[in-house]
């Protein structure tokens, strides 16, 4: 190796006198002494090393690697496992809770929670007869009308005398108002539309002697099936809505 | 539950990702290694171009013993053509060591690689003027009118080495101490052409019978040098860097110019045993 560089290399044989002048240009203006050996120490090997490149042949290599990069997240392995650790615990809680409610749970609360709906709550606007009764699911909270003779009732609304509306019951066949029994609630208001004071005091009076007379406890907190259909009548018939109603 | 997810949030952070995909080294020639024909000596050995005398660089013409020629010249011009560093790289070692490392022919812009090839790396060190007797007015001139300046330097005076010659106004020459076991260059920064052969007058006996075994004797493994640089200095400042006071030579009367002279061993390094094992060519 050392005979392929240097033969070249001396000055007298003439080979490499162009280049040498390259490194005369890198040394000059000398900066600082360090500079200048420094300059002429790499550039003098630059020249030397030019005669290997013509004598050696491309070889393999000892190592070749490819890169790619690309974006990622990185996150703290405490803070992804306090993450799932906190999700898990609130799910162990949630099911916990779900457990202590079910074991909790007997008729009352079903009960309750079946009126809480959405159907639970149109039941007791509209279908107090079968509203009161023990019931398994929301279906029961319905009368079954598919039998001939069963009284239908249309519902509707109605203005109140303080500008609102008011739901409303009418016989489909008499056209008389009805209301479901023990519907008290709108009872009163829906008496304002009607023009006479005292009607509708007869009214409230009216109401409170039925639920009274009706076995008003029964129908107040027991959840008993069997309802009379009397005091629907009844209340029908002493109920003082038998104005002229708008019925919308 | 909320703390937790916060925490994550704040604490997640977009991070570049570098997948490492390995290639056959076979594939991808990125070393070098010396032309297998450069030990074949079948065709010279027995002749004065005999290959384990010259190395395979140079020789002597086939018409003319006495006039030495680069081989391979079309591709020895063609790299001297690309000009000064092409095809060579550069690496500083820690401690400052420099290297001119021979580069593979075809770069490799965009794969990470390890490759043995072969350095050069030298360590000069300053021949301060004050190692030295150097007559600047002399008179001494050559045969052609050139002034010449002898000088004489002294390991006992603070030199690197002991040499004495002439120097006679190169811009830049260099010159080797003991490149060859038989040859030797003639004069000192003197241009003077051609190359002394040592013993005189047997090159017809030695050149020929030098074996395979000996090639190795014929070149020294550290190549000590010398180079005589005039400084070109800044006409605004007109001064030298403080810290070459002292160590430029200054060649007046003679010449009105200074002239930085060092002594430097040059080694050749292969396969770079402490560079093979770190990543040097990695892009």
């Amino acid at each position: 190796m050392a005979g392929i560089s240097i033969l070249p290399s001396v000055d007298s044989t003439g080979s490499l006198a162009e280049l040498k002048y390259s490194v005369f240009r890198q040394v000059n203006p000398p900066v600082s002494l360090g500079q200048v050996i420094s300059d002429l120490e790499i550039g003098m090997s630059t020249i030397f090393a030019l005669p290997l490149r013509v004598h050696t042949v491309p070889a393999d290599s000892i190592l070749v690697q490819t890169r790619a990069r690309k974006i990622m997240t990185r996150a703290p392995v405490a803070a992804v496992w306090l993450l799932v650790l906190a999700n898990l615990s609130f799910a162990a809680l949630g099911i916990g809770l779900a457990v202590m409610a079910w074991m909790a749970a007997d008729q009352d609360v079903h009960q309750v929670r079946t009126r809480l709906g959405v159907p639970g709550l149109a039941a007791a606007l509209f279908e107090r007869n079968s509203e009161n009764r023990i019931v398994k699911s929301d279906k029961e909270l319905y009368q079954e009308n598919d039998r001939d003779g069963l009284p239908l009732v249309l519902v509707g609304v109605q203005h109140t005398v303080t500008g609102g509306m008011a739901w409303s019951l009418r016989d489909n066949q008499t056209g008389r108002p009805c209301l479901a029994d023990g519907a008290k609630m709108s009872t009163t208001y829906i008496s304002d539309t009607t023009p006479s004071i005292s009607e509708k005091t007869t009214g409230a009076e009216e109401v409170a002697r039925i639920s009274d007379s009706s076995g008003n406890e029964a129908v107040e907190h027991q959840p008993i099936s069997i309802v009379p259909s009397e005091p629907v009548t009844q209340f029908d018939a002493v109920s003082p809505i038998e104005q002229p109603n708008h019925w919308v | 539950m909320h703390a937790a997810d916060g925490y994550l949030h704040i604490a997640t952070e977009a991070i570049e990702l570098v997948q490492v995909f390995p290639q056959d080294p076979a594939q991808h020639q990125y070393g070098r290694s010396i032309d297998p024909w450069c030990f074949d000596d079948s065709e010279t050995i027995g002749t004065v171009q005999n290959k384990n005398f010259w190395g395979c660089s140079m020789t002597t013409l086939e018409y003319d013993d006495e006039l030495l020629q680069v081989t391979n010249k079309t591709e020895f011009n063609a790299v001297i053509n690309e000009g000064y560093g092409q095809g060579i790289m550069n690496f500083t070692e820690e401690t400052g060591s420099q290297y001119a490392v021979v580069g593979p022919t075809i770069s490799p812009s965009e794969a990470d690689w390890q490759a043995t090839s072969y350095a050069v790396s030298s360590q000069c060190a300053p021949v301060p003027a004050t190692a030295c007797d150097i007559q600047g007015n002399s008179n001494v001139t050559t045969d052609l009118g050139t002034t010449l300046v002898p000088f004489d330097c002294s390991i006992a005076r603070g030199s690197p080495v002991d040499f004495s010659g002439s120097y006679m106004g190169n811009t830049f020459s260099y010159m080797f101490f003991d490149f060859h076991k038989h040859l030797n260059e003639r004069g000192t920064f003197s241009g003077m052409e051609g190359l002394d052969f040592t013993p005189k007058n047997e090159e017809g006996s030695i050149i020929p019978n030098i074996t395979k075994q000996e090639r190795a004797q014929m070149f020294p493994s550290t190549w000590r040098w010398t180079a005589a640089v005039t400084l070109d200095l800044d006409i605004y400042l007109d001064s030298l860097p403080r810290d070459m006071v002292g160590k430029a030579w200054r060649m007046e009367p003679a010449y009105g110019n200074y002239v930085m002279v060092v002594a430097c061993n040059t080694t050749g390094e292969y396969p770079l045993p402490r560079y093979a094992a770190r990543s040097l060519f990695f892009t």
